[in-house]
């Protein structure tokens, strides 16, 4: 009976094999090789973030460091070479004020000296013509004086009937005397009111000479306040442009980089999901909308 | 049939594993297919008294007909159940849900499951492809687009990353 005795069934190797493939490789093992992969893809993507911050920080500070040395070095060109042509230009109008008053100090001088000029002359010839009328009047009252002596010494015999006369004759030639003084000093008393006219009037020349001086001076600092004020005008425009053009750019930058960020963003995680595993989520957010989604299918 | 008389198209349960609107136009072809065998096989025989084959049901109809508790013996149920699913393949009301990768079958079915729970009973779904996404899912109803994706995420995101890249730049 021995030797018919049924042998006990015995497996192949394969089948062996693909039953320990089957004990190895069960839902624990699977389920610890899916956890493994979702940590090591969750590592990648924090390196990548941390990465892409690092990089985003640095060229932030590079960008930003090169734009304000940039817009500081155009800025300081920009205001000295407004300081410059401002500085000129103010130097050319103060040279031409400084002439323009120069010329009219001169002709003011060269007035007054020709003023002078004439009232010394005018003094000269009146001076001349007194001594002259005087002159005059002296060989005048001497030729009277010789007559008369002559006459008394030739008529000393009837001296007593002549004396009448002769007190005449000198009481006329003491009235003639007073007369030509009378004259003489209203001689003098004219010229001395013509003097005084000539000098008043010369006075209100000088007067009036000062007071366009003084006009002048006056125009030549309003225009020099107003050449500052407008200095001071274009100077804060310019500041104001500047600002706004610097401020436009920073804006720029930033909006393209925000932009390069979502790309980036986009473009790392675009298949890192798959539909099922984003399906709590979805069935979540669907839930949050489920008011709506429900009233506008019963539409 | 037993209520195909009583029932109209408002009232059928559709199963879960009808989820697109693929799928109720596939139903109904089958329906259509099997109306025209049944037909053919009652006329042979009543010419050769012998009896013919019975047809195969798919699987999906099969499911159909159980929940709805129908049966096709009869021509004329059976005309009148292919017009109820017609008005039902046109009136059910669709629902158009863009992926960011292939959604498989087992998560459709989860879905197509909530809408009938929460929106309506006879929800059918289109199904897209949009890679552009990036994850999430763009729901599209007869009058509102909902998108839930990632992309929409970093857009609404996109004012506060500025400021804070304003931040770090320094200006505040």
């Amino acid at each position: 009976m021995a030797l018919f005795k049924t042998k006990p069934d015995k497996k192949s190797p394969e089948d062996e094999a693909a039953q320990l493939a089957a004990d190895l490789f069960d839902e624990t093992y699977k389920e610890e090789l899916r956890n493994y992969g979702r940590e090591y893809f969750r590592q990648v993507i924090d390196k990548s973030t941390a990465n892409l911050k690092n990089d985003v920080d640095a060229s932030i500070a590079g960008i930003s460091q090169g734009l304000k040395e940039y817009m500081l070095g155009q800025l300081d060109a920009t205001v000295a070479r407004i300081n410059s042509d401002l500085t000129r230009h103010l130097d050319r109008r103060l040279a031409e004020y400084d002439r323009v008053t120069r010329e009219a100090q001169d002709l003011a001088v060269q007035s007054l000296n020709r003023n002078a000029h004439a009232l010394h002359e005018k003094y000269q010839q009146l001076s001349q013509t007194l001594q002259q009328t005087i002159a005059s009047q002296e060989a005048m009252m001497i030729t009277v004086f010789e007559e008369n002596r002559a006459r008394m010494a030739s008529t000393q015999s009837a001296q007593e009937s002549v004396m009448s006369s002769l007190n005449d004759n000198v009481e006329s030639s003491r009235q003639q005397s007073k007369q030509l003084k009378e004259k003489l000093e209203q001689s003098v008393a004219q010229l001395e009111a013509d003097m005084r006219r000539v000098f008043e009037e010369s006075k209100a020349r000088i007067d009036a000479a000062n007071q366009a001086q003084d006009s002048t001076l006056k125009t030549l600092s309003a225009s020099a306040s107003n050449l500052e004020s407008q200095y001071q005008q274009l100077s804060d425009t310019i500041q104001k442009s500047v600002d706004q053009q610097k401020d436009m750019m920073v804006g720029a930058f930033t909006e393209h980089m925000a932009r390069i960020i979502d790309h980036y963003l986009l473009e790392a995680l675009g298949d890192q999901y798959d539909v099922k595993a984003q399906l709590p989520g979805i069935i979540e957010q669907l839930q949050q909308n489920k008011q709506v989604i429900a009233d506008d299918m019963k539409l | 049939m037993t209520d195909s008389k009583q029932k109209t198209y408002a009232d059928f349960v559709l199963p879960a594993s009808l989820v697109t609107r693929l799928d109720l136009s596939r139903l109904l072809i089958d329906l259509e297919r099997l109306d025209n065998e049944l037909t053919t096989s009652t006329v042979r025989e009543k010419v050769d008294s012998s009896r013919a084959a019975q047809p195969v049901i798919p699987e999906q109809l099969e499911e159909f007909l159980r929940l709805n508790n129908l049966d096709l013996d009869d021509t004329n149920e059976r005309s009148y159940l292919i017009r109820q699913l017609r008005i039902l393949k046109d009136k059910a009301p669709v629902v158009h849900m863009t992926f960011a990768s292939t959604a498989d079958r087992e998560s459709l079915i989860k879905l197509a499951d909530w809408l009938r729970q929460s929106a309506h009973p006879q929800t059918v779904l289109t199904v897209g492809l949009q890679p552009s996404l990036v994850a999430g899912v763009s729901v599209r109803t007869p009058n509102r687009v909902h998108d839930f994706s990632l992309r929409r995420a970093l857009v609404g995101q996109h004012d506060k990353l500025v400021k804070q890249l304003e931040a770090l730049g320094g200006k505040g």
